[in-house]
């Protein structure tokens, strides 16, 4: 057999973790290898390992049947290896081309950058792969989805045979991620090995040949397309089984806590992204609100927390209107929020976890006293809601930028239940987090619903929205085009309606 | 792991110090003189030349005295890094404070007791109101505080240095023209820090850094303002969203920074001078930045770091005796501050140094 990629007994040992623990597997040549695991799991390091940003502590790394001692991205890139990272590496002001040949370019009389010569280059390799770019746009003008084309050009253009994709369609909308596997299987045809490295099952299920499952630094299992499914790689994963369908008896909706009426709200440039937007929650129901990224979900959940001021509207709050856009009337209102960024908005990330879990609430008798913090009391809410939210390590002293992705939106969750509020505001609550925390985190949703909240779950992901809510709004360039039952909602409707397709106020009127 | 990055946090800029030192020795080295003879000259000026002189403060007195006014702008730096804000304005401050300490110190005159509580409140109140311009603006317009603090600085200069000391409150005014001083007429006995030894010119002015240092600390670490404080410098977009009134936060940090600023001033005109000179020399502000730089932002870094360079200071003058000029302090300390802003330079030779024993020290997560 020939493989791309050989590892044995690759094992790497930090400081108070073992971050991999004896890993072997090989990647055959040519084709789509995936490796699973939760946040944590070691996916990270086995990658870093292989680009030669890590050196092991032990284990073997082969590329293409040499084995590679003293392994440095320099040395992993002239093997073959390409990385695509997670997060962009590229340049806004500079054109495709440039970005691509960036570090390589095409000279011409000795001094100057052949642009020309570069410019065609690109063309051959995008064409050769059936990857459409335009080589003399901006970076910065296109879209995420497009972007990342660039990313994986750069690495063909290097002579990548081996790509590694880093979570790849954790940035992309379902469309771009269907594009994405086309590109996937045309790199395949042409022979090139990719390891694609991710967490959500389904999409693995969809484009892999065989899929390795990692958990706490050991490989679980590698199993083949055909011989496995979803919940049996979940079990692999996490070490038990997941349910995939959320526990949840029928909503017992009661009285009206939020009601929203023909808001207007302007995003930062000035231009109207929410247009008339009414709607009411009651207490005891979850609303989801469903669209694809840049309807208007961000501006309008910043005005229901108080963060933007609304143009023109009502926004009530059991029955009483609130004029002033201030998150601290917002809050004292009963409104507490799950932001879509818990490292940019929901978390100071240097400030330690039990700092965390009080952090609006300081002048309360818990956490101070005459202007002076009560450690003790901080303290120990922190041990209880740590203890609470399962949320790991156990030590409240450590800095929140220490913890996992799971971890960290475990203490947003913890705060924001602990307000005790009447309205709970979720925007993306599981964004970039594993399956383990995402259930827990959905899970907390509905708890809080049964004990008579009202939660407004937004969310980019169809499957949660379905899940987790009672009745679904989507939300399409600003406007609330309808509202479904959850139960009888279907995938196919909702995609109608957030793509602009359908619009279920115009059959009503009809 | 925690306990390591502690380790390396403390030792940036101890080594950042040395590196300092280091390079100094070597450019008066190329000078022509001997690093050795010089830094035995300048540890002698700092610390005296037995332990007998030390613990008689006829050297470490002068050198604890530049500390102490190293202390409070620096001090003034630092909590204004805390809330997040840049306070290049230390300079301004100080100096407004000087002249109202110099005012104040010169129409009062009751008892020391009455005196200098009173000058010292009204000097923070002042000073402290002169920083607070730069952060409403900041607040209400938008404006960069840096570049408002700048213009502060040369607000106060000229209009302190080049009107009042030398119109409205120069000493000719008071004493009348036929002396030939510059600058304000001297303050009164009474409004005096005076020197706690004799034969060096150590006041109570360690003493109020030294209380500066213990209030700022609680304050900041204890406190429900230092947290709000901390939480809006540390992440402002997370401080608004839980209700955090950022901007009132932001004023308040800026107006305790301009505060401690004035009280520095205070001390240099009550203790110090006498009086506010008629040329005044510059660079307390600035000589602040340096210090909360070095010391990490916190109040007790900044407090060691001061005292250290207090010392340095006091004893660079020992080492013009075989011709270096004493200048040459600010050569060290301006190479500590280079390797400060540049310390991910030492993080890196620190982490691999760390690296060959015990493995990296970021642990990179999945």
């Amino acid at each position: 057999m020939d493989y791309a990629l050989e590892l044995k007994d690759i094992r790497k040992v930090f400081p108070g973790v073992v971050a991999n623990d004896g890993i072997s597997l090989s990647v055959r040549k040519g084709e789509v290898f995936a490796i699973v695991g939760e946040n944590g799991a070691g996916k990270t390091t086995l990658m870093n390992i292989i680009y030669g940003l890590y050196t092991p502590d032990a284990g073997e790394v082969k590329i293409f049947n040499k084995e590679i001692k003293h392994n440095t991205p320099k040395k992993a890139i002239e093997m073959g290896v390409g990385m695509v990272h997670q997060h962009f590496m590229l340049i806004p002001k500079f054109t495709v081309t440039e970005n691509i040949v960036l570090g390589n370019e095409f000279v011409k009389n000795g001094i100057l950058f052949d642009k020309e010569k570069s410019k065609a280059e690109v063309k051959k390799i995008s064409e050769m792969y059936g990857l459409n770019v335009d080589p003399g746009e901006l970076v910065g003008n296109l879209p995420v989805g497009i972007q990342q084309r660039v990313e994986i050009l750069k690495v063909l253009f290097r002579g990548a045979e081996i790509l590694i994709l880093d979570e790849p369609t954790a940035v992309l909308t379902p469309q771009e991620t269907k594009e994405l596997f086309v590109t996937i299987n045309a790199l395949k045809a042409k022979g090139k090995t990719v390891i694609f490295i991710s967490h959500k099952l389904k999409e693995v299920l969809e484009i892999s040949d065989r899929i390795t499952v990692l958990k706490g630094g050991k490989v679980m299992g590698t199993k083949n397309k055909e011989d496995t499914s979803e919940s049996d790689l979940a079990r692999l994963m996490v070490g038990r089984d997941v349910i995939f369908e959320l526990p949840k008896v029928e909503a017992n909706p009661k009285e009206i806590i939020l009601e929203v009426s023909n808001l207007v709200i302007f995003n930062d440039k000035g231009i109207p992204s929410v247009k008339n937007v009414s709607f009411k929650l009651r207490s005891g129901e979850i609303l989801g609100i469903a669209g694809v990224e840049g309807n208007g979900q961000k501006e309008l959940v910043e005005a229901i927390t108080g963060l933007r001021p609304i143009k023109s509207g009502k926004v009530k709050i059991r029955g009483k209107e609130i004029e002033k856009f201030n998150p601290w009337i917002f809050r004292n209102a009963g409104i507490a929020h799950i932001p879509e960024d818990r490292r940019v908005m929901g978390l100071v990330l240097p400030f330690t976890v039990s700092y965390n879990l009080f952090l609006g609430r300081q002048n309360e008798n818990i956490f101070s006293n005459k202007g002076f913090l009560n450690l003790k009391g901080i303290s120990q809410f922190a041990d209880q809601k740590i203890e609470e939210f399962d949320i790991r390590p156990r030590d409240r002293n450590l800095t929140v930028d220490s913890l996992s992705g799971g971890n960290q939106q475990k203490v947003v969750v913890a705060r924001e239940v602990s307000y005790d509020p009447d309205v709970l505001v979720a925007s993306q609550p599981t964004r970039g987090l594993d399956v383990g925390a995402t259930e827990f985190v959905q899970k907390k949703l509905i708890e809080q619903r049964d004990e008579g909240k009202a939660v407004l779950l937004i969310s980019l992901e169809l499957e949660e929205i379905m899940n987790v809510s009672d009745r679904i709004a989507v939300l399409y360039n600003g406007e609330i085009v309808g509202e479904l039952n959850a139960k009888e909602a279907t995938e196919e409707e909702l995609g109608l309606l957030m793509l602009g397709v359908k619009d279920m106020r115009k059959e009503v009127a009809k | 792991m925690k306990k390591r990055e502690k380790i390396i946090d403390f030792l940036v800029p101890v080594l950042s110090i040395l590196l300092g030192f280091l390079i100094s020795a070597i450019m008066i080295k190329a000078t022509g003189k001997s690093p050795l003879q010089a830094y035995k000259l300048l540890f002698q000026g700092s610390f005296g030349k037995s332990i007998y002189d030390f613990f008689t403060f006829k050297q470490s007195g002068e050198a604890l005295l530049k500390g102490a006014q190293l202390t409070l702008t620096g001090l003034s730096v630092a909590v204004a890094f805390k809330g997040g804000l840049f306070n290049i304005g230390a300079e301004g401050q100080f100096i407004v404070g000087a002249i109202v300490a110099a005012y104040f110190g010169f129409i009062l005159n009751i008892s020391p007791w009455v005196n200098i509580p009173i000058i010292l409140i009204l000097v923070m109140l002042i000073s402290g109101a002169y920083a607070t311009i730069a952060a409403f603006l900041k607040v209400k317009f938008g404006i960069h505080e840096v570049i408002i603090t700048i213009m502060l600085n040369w607000i106060a200069i000229h209009l302190v240095e080049n009107w009042i000391v030398v119109g409205p409150f120069s000493v000719q005014k008071y004493i009348g023209s036929a002396t030939s001083a510059a600058g304000t007429p001297n303050v009164q006995d009474t409004s005096r820090l005076m020197p706690l030894f004799s034969g060096t010119r150590l006041n109570a002015s360690i003493f109020i850094a030294i209380v500066a240092v213990v209030i700022i600390y609680i304050l900041l670490n204890r406190t429900v303002l230092g947290y709000e404080i901390q939480a809006t410098g540390k992440n402002i977009k997370a401080a608004k969203y839980v209700g955090i009134n950022v901007g009132k936060t932001m004023i308040v940090s800026m107006f305790i920074s301009g505060a401690l600023a004035g009280l520095g001033g205070a001390c240099y005109v009550l203790g110090t001078e006498k009086h506010f000179p008629g040329v005044f020399p510059g660079g307390f502000g600035f000589d602040g930045i340096t210090m909360a730089l070095i010391g990490g932002g916190s109040p007790i870094g900044t407090f060691f770091t001061s005292i250290f360079f207090g010392f340095v200071r006091a004893g660079a003058t020992s080492m013009q005796l075989m011709g270096v000029h004493k200048t040459f302090t600010d050569i060290i300390q301006g190479i500590a501050t280079l390797f400060i802003a540049a310390q991910m330079i030492i993080r890196y030779f620190l982490m691999k140094i760390g690296r060959k024993e015990k493995g990296p020290i970021k642990v990179m997560g999945g």
